[in-house]
């Protein structure tokens, strides 16, 4: 699984496997979709709740991604980038089923589950679940930032031009889920371990 | 209690986002606020222990993967060509071009009429200014004609009334002139 490190090493490694993968090297690509794939996945999974939905929205997204190559701005980070695309598949998978009711509908029916006590041991597959029911109480809006900021590493800056809302407007809706987060682990008897 | 300042930049300066310049006020301030301190120290807490890569990355199938790097690799990658015209920097430049264009010969056809309409209130003013004049000097043109005319008919009448008593007047100096001969 790969670290959450945002360097400029990273950057110039992801610029170097970039150039390799426009002069046609698949070791380009290849490098790159390693690199990035588990955190693209790990936010396609978390805004559609579908596995194969987002391995769908998986390959869009890297097939929009190698379609558009040459108009990525270098001076940007590619992972910003990548997940700028990644954003738009899932807002055209949400206009295409016009699913957003029901997935306010699903939301829903997970809060009212059985607190789980305080004293728990959880193993890591069990926080994971309690994290994603966590993850899954958010507002789509809230859900978004949160997925872009820490599972993409995107910056506020980059969060607002994606989302296309003011930077005040992300931080705002990172912050409320933030604090909607630990409500709901509070609430399975996570939160304060 | 919440702080004003962690609402607006609590979240920039954990996440690096800030200027050297803000990172250090806000850092100053953290060192002050009870409220931002607990809030960033929260905060990394649960980045480092529940939003860490191990809970919030998912891998695809092996399926997906081969697919993808397939689809990807073998096909022909975007050509380079003509960057020139596939480039974000040539569309802006195209689009400031036509603005420019269009801007320049907007302001052209405009400072033109500005001109044209300028230099016709000049006109108009200058005839208001000298009509005046002239008529004046009509006028006087009128009055000069007027009394050439009043002259010439009183030398046509001065002239009518010698021919029409010539003869009286003849007679009347050879009368005179009889009379002087004679004294």
């Amino acid at each position: 699984m790969d670290e959450f490190i945002k360097s400029p090493e990273d950057q110039k490694e992801d610029q170097g496997l970039f150039d390799l993968w426009m002069k046609g090297d698949p070791k380009g690509f290849s490098g790159l979709y390693d690199r990035y794939k588990n955190r693209v996945f790990g936010f396609l999974i978390r805004m559609t709740g579908d596995r194969e939905i987002a391995e769908d929205l998986l390959q869009d997204t890297f097939l929009a991604a190698m379609r558009n190559a040459a108009q990525f701005d270098r001076e940007r980070n590619f992972l910003s980038w990548i997940f700028g695309i990644a954003h738009k598949r899932t807002i055209d998978y949400f206009r295409h089923v016009k699913v957003e009711n029901e997935h306010q509908a699903d939301t829903d029916g997970s809060v009212g589950k059985e607190p789980e006590t305080p004293d728990v041991h959880f193993s890591n597959t069990q926080l994971r679940g309690l994290i994603n029911e966590a993850i899954k109480t958010l507002d789509p809006m809230q859900r978004e930032v949160f997925l872009l900021r820490e599972v993409g590493d995107v910056p506020f800056k980059e969060i607002a031009h994606i989302m296309n809302c003011p930077i005040n407007t992300a931080l705002g809706r990172m912050r409320l889920a933030l604090k909607n987060i630990r409500k709901e682990l509070k609430r399975n008897g996570l939160y304060g371990m | 209690m919440e702080c004003n300042k962690w609402q607006e930049e609590g979240l920039l300066y954990v996440s690096k986002e800030m200027n050297a310049l803000q990172a250090a006020e806000y850092g100053k301030h953290v060192q002050l606020c009870d409220v931002c301190r607990t809030e960033i120290d929260r905060y990394l807490i649960d980045k480092n222990k529940l939003f860490s890569a191990d809970m919030l990355c998912e891998s695809p199938s092996e399926d997906i993967d081969r697919k993808i790097i397939a689809a990807c690799c073998n096909r022909p990658v975007v050509s380079r060509n003509i960057p020139l015209f596939s480039t974000v920097w040539f569309k802006r430049a195209v689009i400031s071009m036509v603005f420019l264009v269009f801007g320049a010969g907007a302001g052209i056809y405009f400072t033109m009429n500005y001109y044209d309409a300028t230099t016709k209130n000049n006109a108009l003013a200058s005839h208001k200014i000298l009509a005046p004049t002239m008529a004046s000097a009509d006028v006087a043109q009128g009055a000069q004609a007027k009394s050439r005319d009043s002259v010439l008919d009183n030398k046509k009448d001065s002239l009518k009334q010698k021919e029409n008593t010539p003869f009286v007047n003849h007679h009347q100096q050879g009368i005179v002139t009889v009379d002087l001969k004679k004294e």
